[in-house]
């Protein structure tokens, strides 16, 4: 897939795992592991770009002697999650067209 | 790997950035280890799975603001190994000022190697044809690259533009652009000029192979694709008996009013447009995800004119009547709209889609 097509959607898909519910690193990878590959390297951009953007803040809970970091999805964040959708509608009618649903004409 | 020495090296090639920063990446990742071995794996394993070192450094390198993309000159000691344990006091920390006169050197020396190769190749133009096979016979041993990536401010301030050497001599013109939309249009002088909504997006390179062939190329390659808005680069180019090549990635492309001994576009997702364009020997264009529209193209007796779509439409009009032209038209899975063609004409005319429609009708019909 091309790289920025992936970004975009690897980005609201962490929004997508904090939406339930505040998640930290790993359970953010645990959780979206079975639909989507992504490993701290590509997750520690894409927090700390959302954090820039409004959509995620953070906050550091204590557990086991050390400091572990929450995200918490924001508005802004659920707003984003939905113009996500939105947008999708779009590509996909977009491709129906494209494709020829109504076969018959061709 | 232990997970103190993971991160001491992290610290190590990261100590360029603000302590602020710095803390939170390295924190982040301490904690991502720490998560992995509280889930039982050991801790060089945990280490491992944060990836290949140097990649997880570039990785993290590119999501930094602009300032921080590339590391400083401060490399740990080869003989030390990589991973090697650094006492505190040793860890580096590039003072602002020295950072600051390494890229204004790099700057100057870029501006002074722009004003000169311009200067040199205005010369050669002004003083005709002795000096500009001078021109050549200088930069033709082989092969000369050079960079310039400097822009010159021109007019609004959020704007910059390239001011290129004129095309005289050069064989090739390649544009590149990535993530972008692209616009040509002709020059109103004899130089080359590219607007760009982000001029340090801009690269322009000039090479000359082995045959003393010339090839201009321009990159634009831009990180992020903007849906509602993306980034603009427009180039105009003079008239010329160039061989003019357009590979653009993601973005659209539009070329008018354009002549070019030959053009070849090739556009993997976007809409190709070109309007007035005219070929000297051929055109060739190719879309992956998009469409292409056409009018008004010209290419003269014994030319050819190539067009195909993988996904997407064609509609093309052309100068003249049919019968200037030989045609030969296909549609995998879509419709085919072309006037009964009877002519047999000396211009090659090849269009073909995958998916999708084409439309083709001539000016005089």
């Amino acid at each position: 897939m091309d790289i920025q097509l992936k970004r975009g959607i690897l980005e609201v898909c962490v929004l997508k795992a904090l939406q339930r519910q505040d998640s930290y690193g790993y359970q953010i990878i645990k959780d979206l592991s079975p639909s989507v590959e992504l490993s701290e390297s590509t997750l520690y951009p894409i927090l700390r770009r959302m954090e820039g953007a409004g959509c995620v803040t953070e906050y550091s809970v204590e557990h086991s002697g050390r400091l572990r970091k929450y995200y918490h999805l924001t508005p802004s964040g659920q707003e984003r999650i939905l113009d996500f959708l939105k947008e999708w509608d779009e590509v996909v009618k977009a491709y129906d067209f494209i494709r020829g649903k109504n076969n018959e004409e061709a | 790997m232990k997970k103190h020495d993971f991160i001491l090296w992290l610290r190590n090639r990261l100590s360029d950035l603000p302590p602020e920063e710095l803390d939170r990446v390295c924190g982040f990742y301490a904690n991502a280890i720490d998560e992995r071995m509280e889930d039982g794996i050991g801790e060089e394993a945990a280490v491992h799975a944060m990836g290949e070192p140097e990649a997880l450094l570039r990785e993290i390198r590119a999501s930094l603001p602009e300032q921080y993309r590339t590391e400083p000159g401060f490399r740990v000691n080869p003989r030390e190994g990589v991973y090697a344990r650094r006492p505190a006091e040793q860890t580096y920390r590039p003072a602002a000022p020295k950072r600051g006169a390494g890229k204004a050197i790099a700057l100057t020396v870029a501006a002074i190697a722009a004003v000169i190769i311009t200067g040199f190749s205005l010369f050669t133009i002004w003083s005709g044809n002795p000096f500009s096979s001078l021109f050549r016979r200088v930069f033709s041993h082989n092969t000369v690259t050079y960079n310039i990536d400097t822009p010159v401010p021109y007019e609004a301030a959020d704007e910059a533009a390239f001011l290129l050497p004129d095309l005289n001599g050069i064989d090739r013109v390649v544009i590149r652009v990535d993530a972008a939309t692209l616009n040509l249009y002709p020059s109103d002088s004899d130089s080359v000029i590219a607007f760009s909504s982000d001029p340090t997006k801009l690269i322009r390179t000039q090479e000359t192979d082995a045959d003393g062939a010339v090839t201009l190329t321009v990159t634009g390659t831009f990180d992020k694709l903007h849906l509602d808005n993306p980034p603009c680069i427009d180039v105009n180019l003079p008239y010329g008996d160039y061989e003019l090549v357009i590979e653009s990635d993601a973005g659209n492309v539009c070329l008018n009013g354009l002549i070019a001994k030959k053009i070849d576009a090739t556009v993997h997702a976007g809409i190709l447009e070109l309007q007035s364009v005219t070929a000297k020997e051929s055109l060739s264009a190719v879309v992956n995800t998009g469409s292409i529209s056409a009018f008004d193209i010209a290419v003269p007796a014994q030319g050819s004119i190539s067009l195909s779509c993988d996904i997407g439409n064609i509609d093309l009009s052309l100068p003249g009547s049919s019968s200037a032209y030989t045609v030969n038209a296909s549609v995998k899975l879509g419709n085919l709209d072309i006037p009964p063609v009877t002519g047999s004409g000396d211009i090659a005319v090849e269009l073909s889609v995958n998916v999708g429609d084409l439309n083709l009708w001539f000016d005089e019909e």
